[in-house]
């Protein structure tokens, strides 16, 4: 017979109870990290949301905060001047690493858990033997998702409170079994936002925030094994509260990995809890697997599957009742739905009877209700069989009366609020769409904030620091595009297929009115750029990978133009599944499913001239100069600008380069007449001439870019266009002198002289303060990339702006006269992006130079450029020990010979020489020319005989080797360099070339480290004596 | 190596102890003129040699300055005054950190040759310093020549050593150099050469190189009975020197069909007219293109992607673009293809085996330190323009400019004579010691 519904309806009502529910709370948060990470982590919108939902008490005041420091002194003075839950770290940070800083945290309060964030799985090999120091509780890796940070956050508390929640009020607990950190990372962080998305359906239930946030604090809890052993305990100790188990299939059991020890995990699970729903990720997919998940009644996904987002999803909505309850007769036909437990009490007065068998048989109900949070009422109802009723009508009015009462229950004294939020919109930077902004979108999220933050808006004379309007299409926006398409079968297709198919489709309606609306603010020129979460994202330079369009922006039909954009987004998205693309991401440790694409649209900088449109100055900037020369410091950082867009400075094309800490000295042109060879002849514009933009050439991710809408124009083009004059000179033959008048004859030539060495406009000033500033704020050099319109500055001159298309208002009008003025006359800097600086090893190259002795034919010398570069496996050495004019010429041909053979077949050569190569002086180094030697990676100058040769560092043929990073190394007299060693490889190995200059094929590979802040470098003997972090 | 070799080197490595470079330089031209000495016991016997190979004086000097981060730098400054036999000490001054006493000297050693080559009253110095211009500003560049004008203003001026530019002293820092002299010594004289034009610089400096070199050939031919008039030349490169090469080729009615850069060469079989030469030189000059567009503008040209034009057909060959630019084979390929005349306006364009291949075919080589010597010769004309306080108009230049390149061929054949054949190699080495050498005796031993 039917017990009485009193079972479940407690002395007290069901919210007290739950407010003793996780009696460990995350309030307070101490990030260690630079200022750059800490943006990243709190940067999402969606995050604050979902933060909103866990975090909201009854005062209204939100929780968790978190305070963000940058080093481990003021983290530790923190800590001793108040409490914290919860303590995250990096790496690296200013003054320490995670391990110091985790034995101090323990040290002071043993019970405050710290968690390392990773980046990179490689950023474990910092530590002992590749593990976290146990002193760290956790280690996750940051996967560009905000998801993460949360499932860091709950999963700390869950952990803490797993065993006071399952005994107070029968909390249920999820059992993940998972042991790579990445997996698990990624895997609970979206496991978490779908646990806390629960929040969204509760809303009806919950009558207001406070009842929604009692059934949050009554949701299922998540416990990690990261093994066999582990796992069995946790669910030997669990068992009653276990709910779902969700299981690798390959795990380690004994310290072992094993193929399928999360199977047998399944098998003894299955055992003792016939119903318990199980999950099992693989990262493989065979039929076997699929047999066995059948036979243990189990789901099964595999990782890299493009759905397995959705496949997830649907486990927990089914498995454990998420979502509405669907009743279904026993053929699966959908006969009534519920969204809420009024709705399922309407649906049971209509329902057949035999859909009610169904699922009370099932469990179904309880489940459901359990997923709910409604656990007193779930137990009720499973502990009743369908024998304890004598028809099925009576269960029926049964259930109806126990979901009223509980109704009733709950009802008593509350008031339902109805309040909404609206997230208000930013004038410069609009989001639209929920979801991450990706690599790119973020940074320049972080730029702006940064500018804000520290005013540089107006900080120097005649020059506005600022970013381009910028509009970003968060993920979530690609999730809703993507969802009803079937993305395996497009790994199948051609790319212009991939992209006719995609752009053919329709953008979500609410993204297209919101895109609209924002469209209308955007003047000229647009850049749709992708930024995947794995694009600009540390150390893994994705940069390149995706589509980018430049859109004229200029159809006489509006309607036409915003149909381009639309188009635009979607032939970036398309760029996702490109074969280059799909190439790209094996070769990397993502999956599949961290392809998600942000779209950044900004607006070009720049002004109309005629049929080009263009700025007058783009460049990129690094904080750290890996080539200081002469005067340059290291720390100053080196920039490179070009006349035009800022493609030809990207793709490595002619640029000039300066260190912003002293603009006015230029290295590479040592003379004037040398601004002749190595300066700008050509830039690059938006085409105007054209309207629409094309996306129908190219057949690859590589040459999908902007070029369709792109011109290439000379120098007379600038000179009319009246932009040659503020970056330009003319270089005087008959003085041999470069003059800044234009009205004098000769060859015109870019020297930025006017800005750089003749200060019209602070650009190196704003471009150290930009580097500092985003340094200090990243944590680590960066890179940024950037564009100056001088236009506004300029238009008192004889140009005629009013036949420019200006990007936007020039004048703000509700400004007092002086800050009109002001704008009046500046030039704008934009900030277009920044990232991490890209080095070719990770930026601290810890190298003990003295321990290498052994190991390295040379080291210690001085050297130019950073990282390590191996798989060298052809030596070219000159011997001679004299030069002379003839010799040095003949030398310098033969060098070029072997150059030719070795670049045609690809093989990149370490080349050593005595003197300086290219001297000018043949008898100071080998008569060569920058194409005679254009293949070696590594270059080293060893002395002339029993003569030093001071080093030239490089200077002659500065631009090749910096574009190219090449390695240039310097041999002093007190440096090693194991002569005999080179002879001896030289006589066995030499091919057939005979005299002074010897091409030497390896057996193996050899090694170079160049410690570009040291300066020094070593050349290993063979690359086989890196070992993996030994060097480190 | 002769005894008289062997023991002239021993003596000077004596005096001359760690200077390879000027020794090596010695040697070279001890060993080059060992047949003079053969047939001239009279510089043997007045030691013309012993007293060529030691300076008339060595001036060693402290340069102090201030870089821009307000720290002192301390560099060496060297003037050697080698030999004003014929004329005033004059040669470049070059700021290069590899600047030591031996290179100074090895460079002033050649500079007596190569100024006493060029026919005009010109003696032999050099000077510089280990100071490096490259990565330093404007204003540090400005503050270092001011402070080596500093010293040097008393050692120099227009009638007592002349000096000029080199690797690292360009325009920039003659002028600098200059203002600072003049500031010292209150007199506005010609003590430099290279100043620019508006204050006592020359007409035609940056043409003459390339004129300079088509007058040689001019002079060439005309030994063999021949003029430029309808021949068929080809020319390198596609700077200066190449330009002004074809410009005067023009005027003098050769048939210019080549033109090159790194990008490859041009073959225009119509040949280059005055019109298509004001193209390309808006192209190099004020565009600074690539040489192959010339075919996009000009019908009937071919662009020959990553070649030299050596593989044309041509009666005279200019290479005008860069060192080793014709090797052993390309100067086959001009000798058998029925070149007759090669003549250098680059520095060192053949390679030793390629002259080699020109000598033994007995055909008209030109080397660069005779064909090309119309850039030193300027300075030679600056000076005596400042000298006059004239300036002389272009015509008044290049006229004498073509006058210095005919006596500088004319010394050549004299001294060059081989029987049937003229070995401008050798007489342009034995004609630059010559006119030192006699000048000399005919002083006296001082």
């Amino acid at each position: 017979m039917v017990d009485s519904p009193e079972t479940w309806q407690s002395p007290e009502p069901w919210h007290r109870k739950f407010q003793g529910l996780m009696p460990f709370r995350v309030r307070e948060i101490l990030l260690v990290s630079s200022d750059y990470d800490a943006f990243v982590l709190e940067e999402d919108g969606s995050l604050a949301d979902r933060l909103f939902y866990e975090y909201s008490e009854l005062s209204l005041s939100w929780a968790p905060r978190i305070t963000h420091v940058r080093t481990m002194a003021r983290a530790l003075d923190l800590l001793d001047e108040r409490r914290f839950d919860l303590v995250i770290t990096v790496v690296r940070f200013g003054d320490g690493d995670a391990a110091e800083l985790s034995s101090a945290v323990k040290a002071r309060n043993r019970e405050v858990p710290v968690v390392l964030l990773i980046f990179d799985p490689v950023d474990l090999l910092q530590f002992p033997a590749g593990v976290a120091p146990p002193s760290v509780d956790r280690v996750f890796q940051w996967t560009g998702d905000a998801g993460v940070l949360i499932a860091v956050i709950k999963s700390t508390e869950d952990q803490k409170n797993v065993r006071h929640d399952t005994r107070a009020a029968g909390v249920q607990v999820i059992l993940v079994v998972e042991d790579r950190v990445r997996a698990y990372s990624s895997f609970l962080g979206l496991l978490y936002p779908e646990l806390l998305g629960q929040a969204g359906s509760l809303i009806a239930e919950g009558l207001n925030d406070f009842h929604r946030l009692m059934r949050m604090r009554a949701r299922p809890k998540i416990v990690l094994a990261t093994n066999f052993d582990d796992a069995l305990t946790l669910f030997r100790t669990h068992r009653e509260a276990i709910c779902a188990l969700m299981t690798d299939i390959r795990i380690p059991r004994g310290g072992r990995l094993e193929r399928d020890a999360g199977m047998e995990l399944a098998r003894l699970v299955r055992e003792s809890k016939v119903d318990l729903p199980i999950l099992f990720q693989s990262s493989e997919d065979s039929a076997e697997i699929g047999t066995l998940a059948l036979e243990l009644r189990a789901w099964h996904v595999h990782k890299n599957a493009p759905k397995f987002r959705n496949r997830v999803r649907s486990f927990l909505k089914e498995a454990l009742g998420f979502g509405d309850f669907v009743f279904r007769l026993p053929d699966r036909t959908e006969v009534a739905r519920a969204r809420d437990t009024y709705e399922m009490e309407q649906a049971l007065t209509h329902v057949p009877a035999e859909s009610i068998a169904y699922h009370a048989s099932a469990n179904h109900f309880s489940i459901w209700l359990r997923a709910r949070s409604m656990f007193a009422l779930a137990r009720t109802i499973q502990r009743q069989t369908l024998g304890d009723f004598n028809s099925l009508e009576h269960l029926r009015s049964h259930l109806i009366t126990v979901l009223q009462r509980a109704r009733w229950h709950e009802q008593e004294g509350v008031i339902t609020d109805m309040s909404a939020r609206e997230a208000g919109s930013q004038n410069r930077f609009v989001r639209i769409g929920r979801g991450s902004m990706g690599g790119k979108g973020r940074s320049v999220a972080f730029v702006n904030s940064q500018i804000v933050r520290h005013g540089l808006l107006e900080r120097f004379d005649a020059l506005q620091v600022r970013i381009p309007k910028t509009v970003v299409v968060g993920t979530d926006v690609f999730d809703a595009f993507m969802d009803d398409i079937d993305v395996t079968e497009l790994a199948e297709l051609d790319d212009d297929v991939i992209r006719a198919r995609l752009v053919e489709l329709p953008l979500p309606t609410d993204t297209r009115e919101r895109l609209r609306v924002a469209y209308n603010q955007l003047k000229g020129p647009l850049a749709v750029r992708s930024s995947s979460l794995l694009e600009d994202s540390r150390f893994q330079p994705f940069a390149g990978v995706y589509a980018t369009y430049m859109l004229p922006n200029n159809h006489p039909d509006a309607e036409q133009r915003f149909r381009d954009l639309c188009a635009a987004i979607k032939a970036v998205y398309a760029s996702a599944y490109y074969r280059a693309a799909r190439h790209y991401l094996a070769g990397t440790p993502h999956e599949a499913d961290d392809q998600k694409m942000a779209v950044v649209i900004q607006q070009v900088v720049g002004h109309r001239f005629g049929s080009r449109y263009y700025p007058h100055l783009s460049g990129v900037a690094q904080s750290y100069n890996y080539y200081p020369i002469g005067g340059q410091e290291p720390n100053d950082g080196v920039a490179s600008v070009a006349l035009g867009l800022g493609h030809t400075v990207v793709d490595g094309g002619v640029a000039l380069r300066f260190s912003p800490g002293a603009p006015t000295v230029l290295p590479q042109f040592p003379t004037a007449e040398s601004f002749l060879n190595g300066s700008q002849t050509e830039f690059l514009a938006v085409d105007l001439t054209q309207s629409r933009a094309r996306f129908d050439t190219g057949d690859s991710a590589a040459s999908d870019t902007h070029d369709t809408a792109l011109a290439l124009c000379t120098l007379a083009d600038a000179e009319t266009d009246g932009t040659l004059a503020a970056v330009g000179s003319v270089y005087s033959a008959t003085d041999d002198v470069i003059r800044e008048n234009l009205s004098v004859a000769g060859p015109r030539v870019v020297t930025f002289n006017n800005i750089l060495k003749w200060s019209s406009i602070p650009l190196a000033p704003a471009l150290r303060e930009l580097l500092e500033l985003l340094r200090a704020g990243i944590g680590e050099e960066v890179e940024m990339e950037f564009a100056l319109d001088m236009q506004p500055w300029l238009a008192d001159s004889s140009i005629d702006i009013a036949d420019c298309v200006t990007t936007e208002p020039t004048l703000d009008t509700a400004g007092p006269d002086s800050m009109r003025s002001f704008q009046r006359r500046a030039a704008r800097l934009y900030v277009l992006q920044v990232r991490p600086m890209t080095t070719p090893a990770h930026n601290e190259l810890v190298v003990d130079f003295e321990a290498l002795d052994d190991d390295a034919f040379m080291c210690r010398a001085r050297a130019l450029g950073h990282g390590v570069v191996d798989g060298i496996e052809d030596i070219v050495y000159v011997s001679a020990a004299q030069l002379n004019a003839s010799l040095s010429r003949g030398l310098g041909a033969q060098v070029s010979a072997i150059n030719e053979k070795l670049e045609r077949k690809g093989r990149p050569y370490l080349l050593i020489g005595p003197g300086r190569w290219g001297s000018s002086d043949p008898t100071l180094g080998i008569s060569v020319a920058w194409h005679d030697i254009s293949g070696a990676q590594v270059i080293v100058e060893t002395s002339i005989g029993e003569r030093y040769v001071e080093p030239s560092q490089g200077t002659h043929f500065f631009r090749n080797i910096t574009a190219r990073h090449v390695g240039y190394v310097t041999v002093g007299a007190r440096d090693l360099l194991d002569r005999d060693w080179l002879e001896d490889l030289a006589a066995s190995h030499a091919a057939p070339e005979r005299g002074a200059v010897r091409h030497i094929e390896l057996r193996e590979p050899l090694a170079v480290f160049l410690d570009g802040r040291k300066g020094h470098a070593a050349v290993l003997k063979s690359a086989r004596s890196i070992e993996p972090g030994g060097t480190r | 190596m002769s005894a008289f070799v062997n023991e002239f080197m021993e003596r000077a490595s004596r005096t001359n102890t760690g200077q390879t470079e000027f020794l090596q330089a010695v040697q070279e031209v001890v060993e080059s003129l060992e047949p003079v000495f053969e047939r001239h016991p009279q510089y043997r016997r007045q030691s013309i040699l012993e007293r060529m190979i030691e300076p008339d004086r060595q001036i060693l000097f402290r340069v102090t300055w201030m870089d821009d981060a307000g720290r002192v730098q301390v560099n060496r400054g060297f003037r050697v005054e080698f030999n004003n036999a014929i004329g005033p000490y004059k040669g470049g001054l070059r700021f290069h950190p590899s600047v030591n006493l031996s290179i100074i000297k090895f460079l002033g050693f050649e500079q007596v040759f190569k100024n006493s080559l060029t026919t005009t009253p010109i003696g032999g110095g050099k000077g510089g310093s280990d100071f490096d211009p490259k990565g330093k500003s404007d204003e540090e560049v400005m503050r270092f020549c001011q402070a080596f004008m500093s010293e040097l203003f008393r050692h120099i001026g227009p009638n007592k050593d002349v000096p000029a530019g080199d690797i690292g002293v360009g325009g920039r820092e003659i002028g600098y150099l200059f203002g600072q002299y003049r500031k010292l010594t209150n007199r506005f004289e010609g003590v430099l050469t290279g100043k620019g034009m508006r204050w006592g610089g020359s007409l035609i400096r940056p043409e003459a190189t390339g004129y300079g070199s088509v007058y040689f050939a001019q002079e060439m031919m005309a030994t063999r009975g021949r003029s430029l008039k309808g021949a068929r030349a080809a020319v390198s490169g596609s700077g200066n020197v190449a330009q002004f090469s074809v410009e005067k080729l023009l005027e003098l009615g050769a048939k210019v069909v080549t033109l090159s850069d790194s990008g490859g060469t041009i073959v225009d079989e119509e040949g280059i007219n005055d019109e298509k030469l004001a193209w390309v030189k808006e192209l190099k000059n004020v565009r600074r293109g690539r040489i192959r567009e010339y075919v996009d503008q000009f019908s009937g040209a071919q662009f020959h992607e990553g070649k030299r034009p050596w593989g044309v057909q041509c009666d005279l060959a200019f290479p005008s673009a860069i060192e080793n630019e014709i090797t052993a084979d390309d100067a086959k390929a001009l000798v058998d293809s029925g070149c007759i005349c090669v003549s250098e306006g680059a520095n060192m364009p053949t390679v030793p085996e390629g002259v080699e291949v020109f000598l033994a075919a007995k055909i008209l080589y030109g080397p660069g330190k005779a064909a090309n010597a119309g850039g030193v010769a300027t300075s030679g004309l600056e000076m005596s323009q400042n000298a006059t306080h004239l300036n002389w108009p272009r015509e008044e230049v290049d006229r004498r400019l073509h006058e210095i390149m005919k006596s500088i061929h004319d010394a050549c054949v004299k001294h060059g004579n081989d029987g049937d054949f003229v070995n401008y190699v050798k007489g342009a080495n034995i004609a630059g010691f010559i006119k030192v050498a006699d000048a000399m005796l005919d002083q006296g031993v001082v």
